[in-house]
């Protein structure tokens, strides 16, 4: 699985370079979350802009990293997710998760809302 | 569509996630030839995977030799989805409800299980039989009214 991670302050982008995100490399994706949180990383952003199909492993897996993040730095760990297209997006409100997870249109939205106001 | 026309999709692939893909790609198409939206056809392609991943895991177990057929039908008004397999029979029951609540604690977030909740909420109507030891899978969906 293609992913791209790039800082910006404390917080990891990590750009999704795939067109499909499902069963078959979930499990890569959990391995990447391993690496980014034993390397200190909690605050990540994730973008899937070049994402076209999600399928319920990859969703389980992305809400497996959700909870990975909160519990590893409470209070500072959080995964926020941007670029997401009307597909991915009808998957979230179908299984409600547009309601739990942070969702901007583009990565300067979601990195300055974890940044907060300086 | 015309009440006359029919289409009709077959495809035999073995028992993978990976070619899954292909039977995901080929009802995408196929739905958006029948007129659904990006979005249905998403959603109908999405369902379809999920089904064929409930075989490659419980009916079939990771048996890469074994194969699965799907079958999708377009009559005038639906489009009939059938999904055989010869693996064991699948003992489950519909969920009829998200099984995501938001208001919930993050730690009770469900990380699996949503595939069956993702097919009937998508699909019109899903029914599974067993039949001379084959497992079948029958979903219809409606087509958008034009």
């Amino acid at each position: 699985m293609k992913i791209q991670t790039e800082k910006t302050g404390t917080i990891l982008v990590a750009v999704i370079l795939e067109e499909r995100f499902d069963a078959t490399c979930a499990p890569d994706y959990i391995v990447a979350v391993k690496e980014w949180i034993e390397n200190g990383n909690v605050q990540i952003i994730l973008d899937l802009g070049h994402v076209d199909f999600i399928d319920s492993t990859a969703l389980g897996a992305i809400i497996k990293s959700f909870k990975w993040f909160r519990q590893a730095e409470v209070g500072t760990g959080e995964l926020a997710l941007c670029q997401i297209n009307n597909k991915i997006m009808s998957l979230l409100k179908l299984t409600r998760m547009d309601r739990v997870f942070p969702i901007f249109s583009n990565c300067q939205e979601a990195v300055a809302a974890m940044t907060g106001p300086e | 569509m015309s009440s006359q026309e029919t289409h009709y999709l077959h495809l035999m692939i073995p028992s993978n996630k990976e070619d899954s893909r292909l039977i995901g790609r080929a009802v995408y198409s196929f739905c958006l030839h029948l007129g659904f939206d990006e979005i249905q056809s998403y959603q109908i392609e999405l369902a379809t995977v999920e089904v064929t991943h409930n075989i490659v895991d419980h009916a079939y177990s990771n048996c890469p030799d074994c194969t699965l057929e799907l079958h999708a039908q377009a009559l005038a008004d639906r489009i009939i989805f059938t999904i055989i397999d010869t693996g064991l029979p699948a003992d489950f029951v519909l969920p009829c409800s998200c099984p995501i609540d938001p208001d919930d604690t993050i730690d009770s977030l469900p990380e699996s299980s949503m595939g069956l909740y993702i097919i009937t909420s998508v699909m019109d109507s899903v029914e599974y039989e067993v039949y001379e030891k084959s497992n079948i899978l029958t979903m219809v969906k409606y087509l958008p009214e034009s």
